[in-house]
């Protein structure tokens, strides 16, 4: 297992090589030049054409992206242009609120979306199966950002029941925690229902009820695990969603974190900070996706036997298992 | 457990039958139509027989059994008249939570197809410890030592209890599905096709096994299958199935040596390859199963049979006793 894990986790490295290269090709030839958005339209052509010589703009692409890597390896990632500052220390300053709000998210969206799409499976076609059917297809379907304004719109502007933006009180959560957890609670019903109705039909849940099991036992124990497993794989991803949403969510809501910051950085050109803030965010979805896998094997023991080589040709060599 | 067995005492002086079968009618009910899957079956069992349950694919025998546990798909499948007595109890009328202290107690079953018969995640003990706990009155340690001793009884060393479905094989795999079966010493086994999904040596193996079970515990048994020598060996009983309904059925010596045999039964045994005759192909019965939706009337089987009458295609034809044996035809005999 630790072995897997290692595997996994040097994998990250052509991931955020990758990543790195793409942000920083985008950022390079995109039109305008950090110091114009520095300085902005009251600077001279001279103090703009000295800034960005100060900020290396001038030198060729490559060395410049090669300079970013091999400071970066050494844990320089550089200084973000706006503040002088170095770049983590905006980003782990802004970090606590956006994870606040996706795990805020993501927690509600599994105590929602499990028990609901469950009882849908359970009681299939009923008017409670329907009416959530209808409604998380129209929540995976709408735009998150038409959520969120229509959100806005109806509890801000009409009701006055909620703050439109920020992040004071405990009722400024509720909006952006919302529009990030309802499109992907949607995701999680369908799931769950689906993999349910595959799960309650299989051999060994009738193997289970002939065992004189009451249906609670059957339900949840043979039943619910086995259903769970690529629900799971759908909550990771919805996860990683999150934070790329927390990006949209932040600048509708104004919400100071990671996503805003990002935004902000990409405006001014700030090409040390929006590379940074990118690195980041991919790294988290990496190791969320490998937290899931690592789950998954727990979960299924016919993954963990995989995973871990050594007894699997002993073992395991029943293909149909 | 000693009340249990003071009451299965009782019982047995009672009740001489374990299982009373009357008129039993079984269906599917699908969106826009019906199956007819058992068409008024009766038949009773002693305790301790053993009756082999054999017919083509389709022929109802499985439905036959879901419908004595009363696992029927929920949705579709429905039992539309008759009775069911299991030890003198109506198990038709019997409410879900009493019927759930029979299944997997009193009444067991062995599933077809042992690969997806065990739940994936959870262990082989586990399995099997969770009817032991749901049904004896035991401790931890009880339970536990029920779950070796079930395992060792069906040749599996104790200590792979902690390992995985996945981590044994096919024929291994139904030893198990036995095992969950036996773990409550059942009064009435129902084996359905339990040696279907595995290979010939396999196959011996768990038929040796079944026998010797039936020698110790004195368990009744239901024995589906398809493969006639199978049941020629283990079963007191025979009785032939055919579109949901028995066409004949006897003592195993009665459908074997009997000079009276039904046409079905007849061509089913024609089918079947002999070594001592020569012969380029085999024989099939002609014709395929009807369509249980839309079943022919009379006598079902009349479309397929050789000896077709008249009356066939429009009556019915009722049982004709011959001491323990039945025959459901017109033809004289």
């Amino acid at each position: 297992m630790l072995k897997y894990i290692v595997k996994r986790v040097l994998l990250l490295i052509p991931v955020l090589i990758g990543v790195s290269f793409i942000v920083f090709t985008i950022m390079s030839f995109t039109p305008g030049d950090p110091a114009t958005a520095i300085l902005g339209n009251g600077a001279t052509k001279e103090e703009i054409q000295q800034l960005n010589e100060e900020l290396g703009y001038y030198d060729p692409f490559f060395e410049r992206y090669f300079d970013y890597v091999i400071n970066a390896v050494q844990g320089d990632f550089g200084d973000s242009y706006r503040t002088g500052e170095p770049v983590f220390g905006e980003i782990f300053s802004r970090f606590p609120t956006t994870i606040k709000l996706a795990v805020l998210a993501i927690v509600l969206a599994v105590v929602i979306g499990i028990p609901i799409g469950m009882l849908s499976a359970i009681k299939q076609y009923s008017v409670f199966d329907v009416v959530s059917t209808v409604i998380s297809m129209f929540m995976t379907s709408v735009p998150q950002f038409w959520l969120a304004l229509m959100g806005m719109l109806i509890f801000s502007v009409q009701l006055h029941l909620l703050p439109s933006t920020g992040l004071d009180t405990w009722q400024s959560y509720i909006m952006p925690v919302f529009t990030l957890c309802l499109p992907c609670a949607a995701n999680i019903i369908r799931l769950t229902r689906s993999s349910m109705l595959e799960t309650i039909r299989q051999d060994y849940v009738r193997t289970a009820r002939a065992k004189g099991l009451p249906e609670r036992v059957v339900i949840w124990k043979h039943a619910f695990r086995n259903a769970l497993l690529p629900v799971i794989t759908v909550i990771g991803i919805n996860f990683g969603y999150q934070l790329g949403g927390a990006v949209l969510i932040e600048s509708i809501f104004g919400i100071p974190g990671v996503g805003m910051l990002t935004v902000n950085s990409i405006r001014q050109k700030d090409i040390p900070q929006t590379t940074a803030s990118i690195l980041f965010l991919a790294f988290i979805y990496v190791v969320i996706m490998l937290v899931v896998d690592v789950l998954y094997a727990y979960i299924d023991p016919r993954l963990k036997s995989k995973i871990i080589k050594s007894r699997v040709k002993v073992v395991g060599s029943d293909k149909k298992a | 457990m000693d009340n249990r067995m003071a009451e299965e005492n009782k019982n047995i002086e009672e009740n001489k039958n374990i299982l009373e079968i009357k008129d039993l009618v079984v269906e599917y009910h699908t969106d826009n139509e019906i199956v007819h899957a058992v068409n008024g079956i009766s038949f009773s069992l002693e305790k301790g027989k053993t009756l082999g349950l054999v017919g083509e694919t389709g022929a109802g025998k499985t439905t036959l059994a879901l419908s004595l546990m009363k696992l029927l798909p929920k949705v579709t499948g429905r039992i539309a008249g008759g009775s069911i007595l299991f030890d003198g109890k109506d198990l038709i009328g019997m409410p879900e939570h009493e019927m759930r202290l029979i299944r997997g107690n009193l009444m067991t079953m062995i599933f077809q197809d042992p690969m997806t018969s065990l739940n994936p995640v959870l262990t082989v003990g586990e399995q099997i410890a969770e009817v032991v706990e749901q049904h004896m009155k035991l401790d931890k340690k009880g339970v536990q030592d029920r779950v070796d001793e079930i395992l060792q009884l069906v040749g599996i060393p104790a200590e792979r209890k902690h390992e995985y479905p996945h981590q044994f094989s096919g024929g291994m795999k139904q030893r198990i599905v036995i095992a969950i079966a036996l773990a409550c010493d059942p009064q009435l086994l129902l084996a359905d096709e339990p040696t279907t999904a595995l290979d010939v040596t396999i196959q011996s193996q768990i038929l040796d096994m079944m026998e010797e079970l039936k020698q110790k515990l004195n368990t009744t048994i239901i024995f589906i299958t398809h493969d006639l020598g199978v049941v020629a060996e283990f079963c007191d009983y025979v009785a032939v199935m055919y579109a949901g309904e028995i066409v004949e059925m006897g003592t195993a010596q009665d459908i074997y040596e009997g000079d009276k045999r039904h046409p079905y039964t007849v061509g089913l045994f024609e089918s079947v390859p002999n070594l001592e005759v020569e012969s380029d192909r085999l024989k099939p019965v002609d014709g395929l199963m009807p369509d249980p939706v839309d079943l022919p009337t009379g006598c079902k089987f009349h479309p397929r049979c050789p000896h077709c009458m008249d009356i066939c295609r429009t009556q019915v034809p009722e049982d004709k006793v011959f001491g323990t044996h039945r025959i459901k035809c017109h033809l004289d005999f």
